[in-house]
């Protein structure tokens, strides 16, 4: 196995240390009860839901790459190709993991769809998603790996390019958006009752998984010191990041113009919150993404230090988006008299979903070092002769 | 620099993996594995309560005008059904509000509330109306639409019942429900065995819970414990489908309501505020029996 230097030890210790504290709080949530974490009879939603929505968002988002390899014919994304699976598949991975740790008898779960079922919750929809999008995912993997490893055959490119393909209506229409949905369909919280959200699951997806690919290709050239992607294809992902931002943004917009429009208590009661209590992240919310786009809008933007402080802002972002949606509406009052509602994440809490990002950082280091996670490029004219920017200098 | 092939590396993951899981969970895995044989158990119905009555379709009426707000109604609530001290606020919650005149001719309604509305309060006043909220047992029950397992469902006699040994305890049903009439067992029932009422289930952490319209009383013929210690008689529980039946006329009263009917989810609560000014009749509550509380089958 390569690089198993220090640094690679001591990163790969960090990592169990961390799964080995949230497991250790999980063992007592469930011997004990969840009571360990901040929720409530009036929040029962909370780190959990917010960990599920957002790396199922990452993980629909990822297979933007295998679009614009496959159906784009942006041959030079494909070092990104089997990393994007890979990374879809661990972030789907940790979006279940969050769900299994986050219900109160876990193990009941298993039964899902197959012995217990209501057909009329969107949950039960959901997560009948994850298996048929897990499998595409690994079919994908499968026939990308034997064309990565020089397959010529008809059958795997054809598999490799349409599963790809399939991969991003499957993921936004039919994993992401009816996540969306989960919450749209509860009239009794005004802030997520809208039929906006849906779409806006969606895109924020887009946004995540852009800007997490982003990421991956200039963390993964700074460690192994080259260029993994060309500048060119760092400044066609920063385009689409802003994109799918500009978008965001305008789902984001309306939903505050509605709520604030319309009047309706308890959405006015949403916009205090957002506005008084939950500032910092609504703050970060709107103000991240807006910066991030202001940023992508000049040409220095898209460069590889600009995009990694943009796609971290934007990520950031998404994050306090998702917290607030789960959040806010459930601190809303559902009738008069409650006492004023708060919900804080506990240190176990915390724990847990710290262990969760940590074994998906394990799970991807792992699999990156056993599986080829690059096909073979053709040489692009961009490479090599423009600008080098990942440590290498020109000879 | 050392190298690890990838064997040794699997494996040694694989122990540290093992060793992460192993040690602290070995015992809730056990009571997990009861929870799991126990939900396929109950595939064949609900177990745990009583069949339902032919015929009949329960209610419930609570005359604001004459609730005093003293509580008895969830303390007594909670006695019965072995809700325990962790699960706060209990199954019933008693509000104070205003009597202010609100919309449609009702003194006060829950989607114009009065300032000054609590379920803090400490001392019960004349001026002050007092509105208990419990589970609704909707017929269009968002809970029961929302629940992924089945677990909760609305059944033949209008009661929505929870079966406990479905519930994986995700929570979709307390956000879905509009009168936040859910609890969730945060932590694990502590009740003193001479407290425990034998009819009622104790609930396993991790599951959700609510009123039952005291489901293993009224299924065998009881009034719901809360009807019976009011000591004014502001509640009045019966059947829908008798027309003879107090409840049925009361339901027509002029000034009833129920809670967010803009919600669509047919409550089968109604509030009445009729007899505020009716001078106020102190009844005498059956008194708690010593040990057992509920029917004695």
């Amino acid at each position: 196995m390569k690089n198993t230097g220090r640094t690679f030890r001591v990163f790969i210790g960090v990592l169990l240390v961390i799964i080995m504290w949230g497991f250790y709080n999980w063992g007592l949530a469930l011997a004990k009860g969840h009571g360990i974490t901040g929720g409530n009879d009036f929040v029962p939603w909370g780190l959990d839901i917010v960990g599920f929505v957002f790396f199922v968002g990452a993980s629909a988002g990822a297979t933007i790459i295998g679009l614009m390899i496959h159906a784009f014919e942006h041959e030079h994304y494909k070092p990104l190709g089997v990393r994007a699976i890979v990374f879809g598949l661990v972030s789907l991975m940790c979006a279940v993991l969050n769900l299994i740790m986050g219900v109160g008898l876990p193990l009941r779960t298993v039964l899902i769809p197959w012995v217990l079922r209501n057909m009329t919750s969107m949950l039960i929809y959901t997560s009948s998603t994850y298996f048929i999008f897990g499998g595409l995912f690994l079919s994908e993997l499968y026939f990308t790996i034997r064309v990565a490893r020089g397959s010529t055959s008809k059958i795997d490119n054809r598999m490799a390019k349409w599963l790809a393909i399939i991969a991003v209506p499957f993921a936004v229409g039919v994993l992401h958006a009816p996540h969306g949905a989960l919450f749209a369909v509860v009239k009794a919280r005004e802030y997520w009752h809208t039929p906006l959200l849906p779409p806006h699951f969606a895109v924020s997806a887009l946004v995540t998984g852009t800007a997490f690919m982003i990421l991956m290709a200039i963390l993964t050239s700074r460690i192994d010191k080259r260029e993994l992607v060309s500048m060119e294809t760092l400044d066609h992902m920063g385009r689409l990041l802003s994109l799918f931002i500009t978008i965001n943004l305008f789902f984001d917009f309306y939903d505050i113009f509605v709520l604030k429009y319309s009047e309706e208590p308890e959405g006015i009661e949403s916009l205090n919150l957002l506005t008084g209590r939950f500032a910092p992240l609504f703050i970060l919310n709107f103000g991240g993404l807006f910066i991030s786009l202001i940023i992508l809008l000049f040409k220095w933007g898209r460069t590889p230090k600009a995009l990694t402080f943009v796609s971290c802002l934007a990520i950031s972002a998404i994050i306090a988006y998702r917290y607030d949606l789960v959040v806010v509406a459930q601190i809303v009052p559902l009738l008069p008299g409650f006492p004023e509602i708060h919900y804080y994440p506990t240190i176990p809490e915390i724990s847990m979903e710290a262990s969760i990002v940590a074994l998906g950082l394990l799970f991807y280091t792992i699999l990156s070092r056993v599986l080829p996670m690059e096909e073979a490029v053709p040489k692009s004219p961009e490479v090599g002769t423009i600008k080098r920017w990942g440590g290498v200098k020109i000879e | 620099m050392k190298t690890l092939d990838r064997r040794k590396f699997i494996k040694l993951s694989a122990m540290a993996g093992a060793g992460v899981l192993i040690p602290r969970q070995i015992g809730a895995v056990g009571g997990m594995l009861e929870q799991l044989t126990g939900a396929l158990k109950s595939l064949g119905g609900n177990k745990d309560v009583p069949p339902p009555i032919p015929g009949v379709k329960f209610g419930m009426v609570i005359d604001m005008g004459l609730c005093i707000g003293c509580r008895r109604c969830m303390y007594a609530c909670k006695r019965e059904n072995n809700v325990p001290d962790t699960i706060s606020p209990p199954w019933i919650i008693v509000f104070e509000t205003e009597s202010k005149i609100g919309i449609e001719g009702h003194y006060v309604t829950p989607e114009r509330p009065s300032e000054g509305t609590t379920m803090m309060y400490t001392k019960l006043r004349r001026d002050k109306w007092y509105m208990p909220t419990q589970c609704n047992h909707c017929d269009n029950a968002p809970c029961v639409k929302v629940c992924p397992t089945g677990a909760s469902y609305k059944d033949v006699d209008g009661l929505v019942v929870i079966d406990y040994n479905k519930c994986i305890g995700c929570r979709y049903c307390m956000t879905a429900c509009p009168y936040n009439a859910r609890r969730f067992n945060w932590w694990k029932s502590e009740i003193p065995p001479d407290r425990i009422n034998p009819l009622v289930p104790i609930r396993h952490h991790g599951i959700v819970e609510k009123c039952t319209f005291c489901i293993h009383r009224t299924r065998r013929g009881k009034p719901t414990r809360c009807v019976e210690v009011c000591p004014n008689r502001a509640r009045v529980f019966g059947n829908l489908n008798d027309p003879d039946s107090e409840i049925s006329k009361l339901i027509f009263s002029e000034r009833n309501f129920r809670l967010k009917e803009r919600l669509n989810t047919e409550p089968r609560i109604w509030y009445l505020t009729r007899s505020k000014d009716k001078p106020m009749v102190w009844t005498t509550p059956l008194p708690p029996p010593e040990r057992v509380r509920g029917v004695k089958s």
